[in-house]
C-alpha cells in the first residue's frame, strides 16, 4: 500500500514539473509569445540568422509561375537588380524580393492602412483600428482597384496582369518560408496572411494619410474662436510672406487672402470638435502613423537644373523625401528591367507596392515633395433629435450610411464596429464617443478613389515629357510636386493632385455647415489647369513644401493651401541655384546636406541690433556679451560642434513663445487644439512692424516693442542655458541639444540612435529641434532618400537610403547605408545597365527558375 | 513472454549510458518533428525504461542538456548569440547572447528532467500489470 501511494506520489510530482514546464513555455503573456516556440532549436529565432544574408549563388524553383528564368543579382549594397525576360515575369520576381527582404513591414503596413493591428497587438488597439477603418482607406484602396478593374483596354489589362503576378510573388515567397519567418513575426507570434492587390493600394492610402490628411480646419475655428477673425487671420495667412512659391511665375510678392469668412461655433459643436480634436491624441499609436505628422518632419527637397546651370550641359535632378525615421527604411531600392518592353529603371519602392514611387530611367527622372494640398474639409451637421440616425443636409434630414465592420483581436474575439457615413465621407465624430448633437464627417481625396498604379507605370516607361505627364495626369493622391528632368534637356516642375474647387468663397479652411449644403466639391481642378513651371528661364526648378503658387486674384486663381512649410530650405536652394552655373554632381551633394539656416540669417541681425542698442545693463552683462560675439561671427550653419546654434535655436524658442503665448489661452489643452503661427509670420512681423502689438506683451502694465521682446527672450535663454549644461558657454555645443534616432516599432535594441546631428528643422538637410528635451526629443523625421541624377551619365545615378535594403537586423544590409553612407554624407552608385553582363559589383545571385 | 515485455526486459538490462543516448536520439529527432513538446515526448520514452526515479531524473536532464546543448552550440557557431543577443536587447537585456544560451539549454536539460520522470513513474504504476500479463502468456 504504502508502496504504492509513493508510485502516485512520484507521478504527481512528474506531472506537476511537467504541467509547470508546459505552462510556462506555452502560455503567451499579453503580446509576448510562448517562449518554448521562441527557443525552440529548428523552429524558433534562431532562423533569422540563418536568413540574414543571400548565398552568394542560389536558385528558387517556381513551378508554372515563370514564363523563363529570371536573374537577381543583388550589388554590394544589397539594392537587387532583377533581369526578366517580360514583364509578368519581373514583377512576379520583384514580390518575392520584397517579401523575402520586407515582409513583415510589408505586413504591417497594410495593417495600418486596413485597420488590423489588434489581431497582432491586442486589444489595446482595437480604438486605433477603428479610427482607421472609419478613415475610409481600405474602402477606398477596393474601389480603386474596381475603377482599374473597369479599364478594359489592352494597356490596362497587361498592368494588372503585371500586378497580380507580384502579388502571386509575394505570395509564393510566404508559402515556402515556413519557418524562416522574420525575428518580427516570432516576437509576437503570428504567421501572415496570403498578400491581395488590396494590400498593396492600401499601402498608398497610409502614406497618403500622413501627407495629406489634416485637422487643421478644427484647429484654426478653434484659433478664430480663441484669437477673434482679425487676429487668426493675419497670423494664418492665406499666402504667406516671404515666400519663393514652387511655381513663382504666379509672381513671388504678398497677395492679401479674399473675403474672409467669420465663424461662429455654436457650443455643442465646440464639443464635438474638441472630441474629434482629443481623439486621435488619445490612441495607441505604431511608429506614430497617426500623430507624427503633427510634430515632425513631413517634408522634402526636389530639384532640376537644365543644362544652363549643370557643368556638363545636362539636366541634373536632385530629390530628397522627408519622411519618418523608420527601421527598417521606408524605401525599399531596386533595379527593374524586363527585355520585351525594354523595362529599365531604378528608383525607390514601398515594400508591398509593385510600381516605384520615384526612380529614374535612361530618358526620364521624378522625384517628390508633398504639397500640403489641401484636400480636406470637414462638415458639421445637425442630428436629429428624435431619430440619432439622422442628419440634416440641405434643410432634409438623411439616414445616415451605415456599414459594420469586425475587428479581430489577438486573444481572438471578434468586435464589431459600425461606421457611419453622410453624403461627404465618415463621421469621425463617431469614434470613441456615443452621440453629439452635431455629427462631424470629413470629405478627403485619400477616401476616393484614384489611378495611382497607371500613373506610376507610364511615369516610368516615359521616354519624353509628353509621355511622361500622360501618366502624370493619373496622379490624384498623395498630392505631390512632381520635379521631372530627361536626357532631351527638359525640366519641369508642377504640383500635382486632385484638387477639390469648392462652392461658396472656394476655401477649405474652415469646417463647413454640412447642414446647409456649404462648402461643397463641385469640381476638381483640370490637370492643364495645375501650376507648371516648364524650362524656365531661370534654368532651375525647386520645391521644398512651400507655397505651390500665390493665390487669389491676378495669380493662381484657385485655392491650393494654407499649411505649406515656412519656406527656409526654399529659400536656401533658390540662393545656391541662382548663384552657380557650373553646378556639378558632387555640388547637388553638397547642397543636399547643407544645414545653414536661413531663419537664422533672418534673425539674428535683429537680435545683434537689439543688444546693441539695449541698456548697459545687458551689454555689460560678461555671459550674454560673450553669447552675442558667437552670433557676430556666425555663419548660420548648424553644425554640432559650435556654441552659436545652440544660443539662436534657444532664444527663437523663448522669443517665438514671448511674442505669441500671452495671447493664446493658458488652458494647455486650449493651446494644443489651436494652430500656432509659422515662423515665417514671425519673421514678416520682426522684419517690417516692430511696434506690431503681437510683440506688447499684455500680462504687463507697459508696451513692448520687437526689440524689448528680442532682448527679453535671449536673456531668459541665456539663463535656461547656463541653468541646462553650466555657465561655461563653451560647453553649449548643438550636440547637446539636437539629436536624431532611427526607430523600429518593436523595441529600441532594433531602432538606431539617437545620434547627434547637424542642422535644424529649416535646414536643407533637416531634423526637427526639441532642444530642450534633449536626446528624448531626437527627431523622429527627416531625408528618407537622397538621389542625384545626372543626365551626362543616366547609367550612374548616385542615391542613399538612412537605413539598408533588409529589414533583418542580422543582415550586414539592415543598417549598412546608415552608418557608411548617410550618416557621413555618402551616396552609393544606382547601376542602370540594361544589359545584365555590364553589372560587375555582384554580392549576390539568385535566378528563379518557373 | 509477450513483445511488450520483452522489450522492457530488454530495455530493462541497458546502463544508463544507453538509455541516456537513446533519450539523446529522440529528443533531437522529435524537437524537429515536433516542436519542443517533443523534447518532454522523448526524455518520457527514455524515462519508461529507466529503473529508478532518480537516475531517470539525471539521465533525462543530462540528455535534454545535451540535445539542447549541441543544437545550440551549432547555431552559437553560425552566429546564434547574435540572435540572443538581439532577443536580449529587445527584452531590455543587452550583451546577454552567452548567458541566454545556457538559460535555454538548461531550460532543455528541465524538459528532459521532467519528462523523464513522468516516464518513470508511469512505468512504476503499470509495471506489475505488464509483468503479470507477461507471467499469462509465458
Amino acid at each position: 500500500m504504502s508502496s504504492n501511494v509513493k508510485k502516485v506520489g512520484k507521478l504527481a510530482i512528474a506531472i506537476a514539473l511537467v504541467v509547470s514546464m508546459t505552462v510556462v513555455l506555452s502560455v503567451p503573456l499579453d503580446i509576448i509569445p510562448p517562449l518554448g516556440g521562441l527557443i525552440d532549436p529548428f523552429s524558433g529565432i534562431w532562423t533569422v540568422y540563418q536568413d540574414a544574408d543571400h548565398p552568394p549563388h542560389a536558385t528558387v524553383f517556381a513551378p508554372g509561375q515563370l514564363s523563363a528564368p529570371v536573374t537577381v543579382v543583388r550589388d554590394s549594397w544589397g539594392v537587387p537588380h532583377i533581369y526578366a525576360a517580360n514583364d509578368r515575369d519581373l514583377y512576379f520576381t520583384f514580390g518575392f524580393i520584397h517579401a523575402q527582404d520586407r515582409l513583415w513591414q510589408m505586413d504591417m503596413k497594410r495593417r495600418q492602412a486596413r485597420g488590423m493591428l489588434s489581431e497582432i497587438l491586442g486589444s489595446s488597439y482595437v480604438s486605433t483600428d477603428i479610427y482607421l477603418r472609419s478613415l475610409g482607406m481600405e474602402r477606398a484602396a477596393q474601389q480603386s482597384i474596381d475603377a482599374m478593374y473597369s479599364l478594359t483596354d489592352t494597356y490596362n489589362v497587361t498592368l494588372r496582369q503585371n500586378l497580380e503576378a507580384y502579388v502571386h510573388g509575394v505570395n509564393w515567397y510566404i508559402g515556402q518560408a515556413g519557418a524562416n519567418l522574420p525575428i518580427e513575426f516570432k516576437l509576437l507570434n503570428y504567421q501572415p496572411k496570403p498578400w491581395t492587390l488590396l494590400d498593396s493600394i492600401s499601402i498608398g492610402r497610409i502614406m497618403d494619410f500622413s501627407l495629406s490628411w489634416s485637422n487643421d480646419d478644427l484647429k484654426f475655428a478653434n484659433t478664430i474662436t480663441q484669437l477673434g477673425n482679425d487676429s487668426a487671420w493675419e497670423l494664418f495667412p492665406l499666402n504667406s510672406p516671404l515666400q519663393i512659391p514652387v511655381v513663382p511665375e504666379y509672381g513671388e510678392t504678398y497677395i492679401p487672402p479674399p473675403d474672409l469668412p467669420d465663424i461662429a461655433i455654436p457650443e455643442s459643436l465646440q464639443i464635438t470638435i474638441d472630441d474629434v480634436l482629443s481623439s486621435v491624441d488619445n490612441l495607441p499609436d505604431p511608429e506614430g502613423v497617426l500623430t507624427r505628422w503633427k510634430d515632425d518632419i513631413v517634408g522634402s527637397n526636389n530639384w532640376a537644373v537644365n543644362g544652363t546651370k549643370s557643368d556638363t550641359g545636362k539636366p541634373i535632378l536632385c530629390n530628397d523625401m522627408h519622411l519618418s525615421r523608420d527601421v527598417p527604411s521606408i524605401w525599399y531600392q531596386v533595379h527593374l528591367v524586363s527585355a520585351d518592353t525594354h523595362r529599365n529603371i531604378y528608383g525607390f519602392s514601398l515594400a508591398g507596392v509593385p510600381l516605384l514611387a520615384t526612380g529614374h530611367t535612361e530618358y526620364v527622372a521624378w522625384g517628390f515633395t508633398n504639397t500640403a494640398a489641401d484636400v480636406i474639409d470637414w462638415y458639421y451637421y445637425k442630428v436629429n433629435p428624435a431619430n440619432p440616425n439622422q442628419y440634416m443636409y440641405n434643410e432634409t434630414w438623411l439616414d445616415f450610411e451605415v456599414e459594420t465592420t469586425y475587428i479581430a483581436v489577438k486573444d481572438g474575439s471578434v468586435i464589431p464596429h459600425t461606421i457611419r457615413r453622410t453624403i461627404h465621407g465618415p463621421v469621425l465624430s463617431d469614434v470613441g464617443v456615443t452621440y453629439h448633437d452635431y455629427a462631424l464627417a470629413q470629405r478627403w481625396t485619400g477616401a476616393e478613389p484614384s489611378y495611382e498604379m497607371i500613373a506610376l507605370d507610364k511615369m516610368a516607361m516615359a521616354t519624353n515629357y509628353n509621355e511622361f505627364i500622360e501618366g502624370q495626369r493619373f496622379w490624384w493622391t498623395i498630392s505631390q510636386n512632381i520635379v521631372y528632368a530627361d536626357v532631351h534637356g527638359t525640366i519641369a516642375i508642377r504640383p500635382t493632385g486632385h484638387w477639390p474647387i469648392r462652392d461658396g468663397n472656394g476655401l477649405g479652411r474652415l469646417p463647413h455647415n454640412g447642414s446647409a449644403g456649404d462648402g461643397e466639391w463641385i469640381d476638381f481642378i483640370d490637370f492643364e489647369d495645375l501650376p507648371l513651371s516648364l524650362n524656365p528661364s531661370r534654368g532651375y526648378v525647386v520645391s521644398a513644401n512651400q507655397l505651390c503658387a500665390q493665390q487669389g486674384p491676378g495669380a493662381y486663381p484657385y485655392y491650393i493651401h494654407a499649411g505649406y512649410a515656412p519656406g527656409y530650405r526654399a529659400r536656401r536652394i533658390n540662393y545656391l541655384l541662382a548663384n552657380d552655373d557650373n553646378i556639378t554632381v558632387e555640388d547637388m551633394k553638397r547642397f543636399q546636406l547643407d544645414v545653414l539656416d536661413t531663419s537664422a540669417e533672418a534673425f539674428v541681425p535683429y537680435i545683434i541690433w537689439a543688444f546693441d542698442n539695449a541698456s548697459t545693463s545687458i551689454t555689460s552683462d560678461p555671459m550674454l556679451s560673450a553669447a552675442i560675439d558667437e552670433l557676430r561671427t556666425w555663419n548660420y550653419t548648424m553644425l554640432q560642434e559650435w556654441v552659436a546654434p545652440t544660443i539662436y535655436r534657444a532664444w527663437f524658442d523663448f522669443f517665438w513663445e514671448q511674442v505669441f503665448a500671452d495671447e493664446y489661452p493658458d488652458d494647455p489643452t486650449i493651446r494644443g487644439s489651436m494652430l500656432w503661427p509659422s515662423p515665417i509670420v514671425l519673421e514678416n512681423l520682426t522684419r517690417f512692424n516692430p511696434t506690431s502689438p503681437w510683440f506688447n506683451d499684455t500680462s504687463t502694465g507697459t508696451t513692448e516693442t520687437r526689440d524689448d521682446i528680442i532682448i527679453r527672450a535671449f536673456s531668459d535663454a541665456m539663463t535656461a542655458l547656463e541653468d541646462e549644461i553650466g555657465p561655461n558657454i563653451n560647453q553649449w555645443t548643438w550636440d547637446k541639444f539636437h539629436f536624431i534616432v532611427y526607430t523600429h516599432q518593436v523595441g529600441d535594441a532594433l531602432g538606431h540612435g539617437p545620434f547627434p546631428a547637424d542642422g535644424s528643422g529649416v535646414t536643407v538637410n533637416p531634423s526637427r529641434v526639441n532642444m530642450w528635451a534633449r536626446e528624448n526629443g531626437a527627431s523622429q523625421g527627416g531625408p528618407s532618400e537622397r538621389l542625384v541624377v545626372d543626365f551626362n551619365d543616366p547609367e550612374h545615378a548616385h542615391s542613399v537610403i538612412p537605413g539598408g535594403q533588409s529589414g533583418n537586423p542580422l543582415s550586414q544590409h539592415y543598417s549598412d547605408q546608415l552608418f557608411q553612407l548617410f550618416l557621413v554624407g555618402g551616396y552609393h552608385i544606382d547601376y542602370l545597365y540594361f544589359d545584365i553582363n555590364d553589372l560587375t559589383d555582384r554580392e549576390s545571385i539568385l535566378v528563379l527558375m518557373g | 513472454m509477450s513483445t511488450i515485455n520483452r522489450i522492457f526486459e530488454t530495455f530493462k538490462q541497458y546502463n544508463l549510458v544507453k538509455t541516456f543516448l537513446l533519450t539523446l536520439i529522440l529528443t533531437v529527432v522529435f524537437l524537429y518533428l515536433l516542436s519542443w513538446p517533443g523534447c518532454l515526448l522523448a526524455a518520457t520514452i527514455g524515462g519508461f525504461f529507466t529503473l529508478r526515479y532518480s537516475r531517470a531524473a539525471i539521465m533525462g536532464f543530462l540528455a535534454g542538456l545535451s540535445a539542447w546543448g549541441i543544437l545550440v552550440g551549432i547555431h552559437a557557431a553560425f552566429g546564434g548569440i547574435a540572435v540572443l543577443e538581439l532577443f536580449g536587447a529587445i527584452a531590455g537585456l543587452t550583451g546577454m547572447g552567452e548567458i541566454l544560451a545556457v538559460i535555454i539549454v538548461l531550460i532543455g536539460g528541465l524538459l528532459g528532467l521532467s519528462g523523464s520522470l513522468l516516464g518513470n513513474a508511469i512505468f512504476a504504476l503499470i509495471e506489475p500489470y505488464v509483468s503479470k500479463s507477461g507471467e499469462t502468456t509465458k
